[in-house]
């Protein structure tokens, strides 16, 4: 509803108001509308001020239950006599020294790591690397290319034409900007098993096709909440962007085919024949790299990402089912062909890790048979000496574990997700 | 720095009210140009402190914001969490930790770590029955 305004609009003529009853009633509803708008503000200041402490003290609490979270499933893998990948602050490129030589690994050889998708890496040539997506200006704002492009396909009856649809603009998903975020909300009278099922269509820039993409990262938005059945690419030269082109999966190798562990982990939609589905449910933050060299007769020129979302809110008797992409990007990322990095393990309190039994690494896009050529590993254990030595030593409380990550042959670089240890 | 987490008396929380003073005038008689000024004056003060208080309202919005979805305008790489307020905390019997804000696409991360590695030990348990 529309607030009243008191000022009211006057039409004086022949040189000006002149009565002056007039003109005090005008100042007067001048001040009515000053008082309506500062105690509008005393109550907006006052709201927003408790909305930011709310809001930012159950965030830090929240956050705090996550980790204690952690802490219990670390205790729980202790008494597994197993250690896995917790946090950023296990990573470190300078572990101290072995024999009096310096382990510290020297910048250009060093891992990338990221802390939303999760993955350790190839060291990045960042001056090398670039989006196709994401563009900006001299004066490092961002822009929306004219170039970009894409379609959403409604696949089911209630994401359908006709449907009631709240949406924003799927280029968005592109802004590096907190409050742009690509939303496509379905409004239905009566709400469905199936959810609200769709197709999202993205072009590889025509002027970008040859630069070979090699990465794609997508947030889906609501974050946890919207599932990704599919993710699959064409090489048609000049895609619709409809069932009409030619899709195939990105996870075409059917990588960790039917393994549990592996959902969420490789792209959705390239399992044959399996028992599990791959449909990545709730989905968090996802990254993956596409090994450019299988492509290299014929570029990738687009994406096809199939969403659902089963979830829904109620409001004034409607359901609402939300979903899109808080952030999408797809990258010409170039690597190092090797690089290193140290993780830091400490033993569960009042233990010792005497030994460390077995290091296993978890590489998704790289099949199994070939993990030892993309990954190896060695074992320091710190000495009394204030030393670290491969040998192990009578009980330690920390054990560090150096891996080396490596390009393949058909350039597809490993993404490391977590690092199983095995200890007694 | 400002507080975040509790209210403090402070003269910019008093109630405001306007500035505005109005001056009665009466075309046929006394006009004095010095009150009618003044009237004018006070007027635009009292638009130009709205106009404030709704920036200030928008860069606090902000700066919420931007504290929970930070992941883009800062580095990504080995920024797990922002030290912002002049603050900290205790949870439990844990020392004191300052007050770390996490970005929200971090928790979701971390979140689906956390139900990677139960699905791990799940299927870890299973082959063990």
């Amino acid at each position: 509803m529309t607030e009243p305004i008191y000022t009211q609009r006057r039409t004086a003529q022949y040189s000006g108001n002149h009565s002056s009853t007039e003109y005090n009633k005008r100042v007067e509803e001048n001040y009515q509308d000053l008082v309506y708008l500062y105690n509008k503000y005393n109550v907006i200041d006052t709201k927003l001020d408790q909305m930011f402490s709310r809001v930012m003290t159950d965030h830090i609490f929240l956050s705090n239950a996550v980790k204690d979270s952690m802490d219990r499933l670390k205790a729980l893998e202790a008494t597994e006599k197993m250690m896995s990948l917790y946090s950023y602050s296990q990573l470190t490129y300078n572990p101290g020294s072995s024999n009096g030589l310096s382990l510290a690994v020297p910048a250009s050889e060093q891992l990338t790591f990221n802390s939303i998708y999760n993955y350790v890496t190839l060291p990045i040539v960042s001056n090398a690397s670039f989006s196709v997506l994401k563009m900006y200006n001299s004066v490092g704002e961002q822009i929306i290319p004219s170039f970009f492009e894409t379609r959403v396909e409604p696949l089911n009856s209630i994401d359908a034409p006709g449907a009631l649809i709240d949406t924003t603009a799927p280029y968005y998903s592109l802004y590096d900007r907190y409050d742009r975020v690509w939303k496509r909300s379905v409004i239905v009278d009566n709400p469905s098993e199936t959810g609200a099922l769709m197709y999202f269509y993205v072009r590889v820039p025509a002027n970008a096709v040859d630069k070979k993409v090699n990465s794609i990262h997508l947030s889906p938005y609501p974050l946890n909440s919207v599932d990704i059945l599919s993710i699959h690419y064409t090489q048609a030269t000049n895609p619709t962007l409809s069932s009409q082109d030619s899709w195939k999966a990105l996870n075409s190798d059917a990588l960790y085919n039917d393994d549990l562990s592996a959902v969420g982990q490789v792209p959705p939609g390239g399992w044959v024949n399996a028992v599990n589905s791959d449909i990545i449910v709730n989905s968090a933050p996802l990254c993956f790299n596409v090994a450019s060299l299988q492509f290299e007769n014929k570029p990738i020129t687009g994406f096809r990402i199939g969403m659902r979302q089963k979830n829904y809110i109620r409001e004034n008797n409607k359901y609402v089912y939300t979903y899109g992409l808080s952030d999408l990007d797809i990258r010409v990322n170039k690597y190092l062909n090797t690089g290193r990095i140290y993780f830091r393990f400490s033993a569960p309190e009042n233990q010792l890790i005497f030994r460390v039994n077995s290091v296993t690494p978890k590489i998704y896009n790289v099949p199994l048979s070939l993990t030892e050529l993309a990954f190896s590993n060695r074992v320091l254990y710190p000495t009394s000496a204030n030393d670290l030595s491969v040998i192990p030593q009578s009980g330690s409380s920390t054990v560090f574990i150096e891996i080396t990550l490596n390009k393949l042959q058909d350039d597809t670089v490993p993404l490391l997700s977590d690092l199983i240890i095995s200890y007694e | 720095m400002n507080n975040y987490f509790y209210s403090q008396y402070d003269n910019s929380k008093n109630i405001v009210q306007p500035h505005l003073q109005r001056v009665r005038q009466r075309y046929r008689g006394y006009r004095d140009s010095g009150k009618d000024n003044l009237e004018s004056h006070q007027f635009i003060l009292d638009v130009s402190i709205l106009l404030k208080k709704i920036n200030d309202f928008e860069n606090l919005m902000s700066q919420m914001a931007s504290l929970t979805y930070f992941h883009n305008s800062a580095s990504p790489y080995f920024v797990a969490a922002t030290p912002f307020f002049n603050a900290s905390y205790k949870m439990y019997s844990n020392p004191e930790n300052r007050v770390l804000i996490e970005d929200i696409l971090e928790l979701s991360s971390t979140l689906n770590r956390i139900s990677n590695k139960i699905k791990l030990l799940e299927n870890q348990e299973s082959q063990n029955d």
